[in-house]
């Protein structure tokens, strides 16, 4: 086996991806091969998978029928950093570009449907697989577990210095007092959203990133994608910047997902933008501390404004 | 006497600067980069030029916390930290006082957004989709 290329990618700020271009010579895998070569970052933050566990939940999604890279091969044989070997996907994750640019978007409802529907299809996971344990029991009441786990993230936040964010606990309190029924638990991947999957000729080609996966309620999923923080360049269309929420959750519904109507995503939203400020204020935390000096992550401090804006905007009313 | 231009003339003409001829002539990856160099020195420009609002938000949390006093040193902080926890023991429930919570909730936010991100004070109550 001969690597004949060899570039790192750009992008991760938890995981480092390195595009191989490989020649093997004989076996079940003779041939040239474009793979993709995953492993950490010096700055690994606690929360996410290993590489052996992200692998794992990669068999998974694809045995599932959702749209993922290829899971090839694992190390983790203690002799230097974990890394695994998937396949290379062609496509373009950018954000700005895929909700600004319509000829790599030529139909729009279209890829809206697919995310649905490729959605519904990671929600028919449900727990009880062994190879899955490292994801630990389902929460029995998945909203207020976050509520609780978000509360202590702001408390060791604010800890170091007196701080505190009003507007996030307004939100989180409004959370608490409007928690609906949970519905049963099931495999959400809880980074779904237009930056985190490649499209190719207009259709999505692969969902990437799955280091935050775990049990949840599928409404939390449905609920990040929709929100106005992931929509780019255009926040009028609610499924990713990429098209309607109708298009988006009728294509969940098609393919097996629950009947939602955009109105009962809006408690998931505020839950989607909550999260993402305590995930802004741990990124900048790592600048603060001096754990790891970087402008990127100075700056997603100032995301977090942004942030409770649209929560005290979704919060005026009951849900 | 300063010497002028001083902090915030520098940032934006070292900002402009950047942008107009250095930005276009790198590769994507640093250009990427240099993008974010200049929105940090405009966050940094437009802190500079904020105008002191520190006695109002004070002012205002004594309001809504009722029985406390500004201590000396940093009231700000403490203030803040004191309102969060009362939210979080669902102190603002009742109507008015949940009006008067929200009504500061929006003036710091707006702000933290003239700071952080300006362009985002465009949106409006009621508009949230």
């Amino acid at each position: 086996m001969a690597i004949e290329g060899w570039e790192r990618l750009p992008g991760g700020a938890i995981q480092e991806n390195v595009a191989i271009d490989v020649s093997v010579a004989s076996g079940e895998h003779a041939g040239r091969h474009a793979w993709v070569l995953r492993t950490d970052a010096p700055s690994a933050v606690a929360v996410s998978h290993s590489r052996p566990e992200e692998f794992e939940l990669l068999r998974v999604a694809l045995a599932a029928g959702v749209r993922v890279p290829e899971p090839l091969f694992l190390c983790a044989d203690g002799e230097g950093p974990d890394f695994f070997v998937m396949g290379r996907v062609p496509g373009i994750a950018a954000g700005h570009r895929l909700s600004k640019e319509d000829s790599l978007v030529p139909d729009r409802p279209a890829l809206a449907r697919e995310l649905g529907e490729n959605l519904a299809r990671l929600h028919r996971v449900t727990p009880g697989a062994a190879s899955l344990a490292f994801l630990g029991e389902p929460p029995a009441d998945p909203a207020r577990a976050s509520i609780a786990a978000y509360r202590r993230d702001l408390d060791a936040l604010g800890a170091p210095r007196g701080e505190a964010w009003p507007a996030l606990e307004w939100g989180l309190a409004w959370c608490a007092r409007h928690a609906p029924e949970p519905l049963p638990a099931c495999l959400l991947h809880r980074d779904y959203r237009t930056g985190n999957y490649l499209v190719h000729e207009g259709r999505l080609a692969a969902v990437l990133d799955w280091e935050f996966a775990g049990w949840g309620d599928p409404r939390e999923d449905l609920g990040w994608m929709l929100a106005r923080c992931w929509r780019f360049a255009r926040p009028d269309r609610e499924a990713g910047g990429i098209g309607t929420a109708a298009d988006f959750l009728s294509g969940y519904a098609r393919a097996g997902g629950r009947e939602t109507g955009f109105a009962e995503t809006r408690y998931w939203q505020v839950m989607a933008h909550l999260r993402w400020a305590v995930i802004a204020l741990q990124q900048a935390e790592r600048h603060r501390s001096g754990a790891q000096a970087s402008l990127e992550l100075a700056l997603t401090a100032h995301i977090v404004p942004e942030l409770e804006q649209e929560v005290l905007l979704l919060t005026e009313g009951p849900p | 006497m300063k010497v002028e231009p001083a902090a915030a003339d520098l940032l934006d003409i070292a900002r402009a600067t950047l942008l107009a001829e250095i930005a276009p002539s790198l590769p994507a990856q640093q250009r990427y980069t240099a993008l974010m160099v200049a929105n940090a020195m405009a966050v940094a420009a437009r802190d500079l030029a904020a105008p002191a609002q520190d006695a109002d938000e004070i002012a205002r949390l004594a309001a809504l916390l009722g029985d406390w006093t500004p201590p000396g040193g940093d009231a700000l902080r403490e203030g803040t930290a004191r309102l969060a926890a009362r939210i979080r023991e669902g102190r603002f429930d009742e109507p008015a006082a949940k009006a008067l919570l929200l009504e500061h909730l929006r003036t710091t936010t707006r702000a933290r957004l003239a700071v952080s991100n300006p362009r985002a004070l465009a949106r409006q109550p009621g508009k949230a989709t």
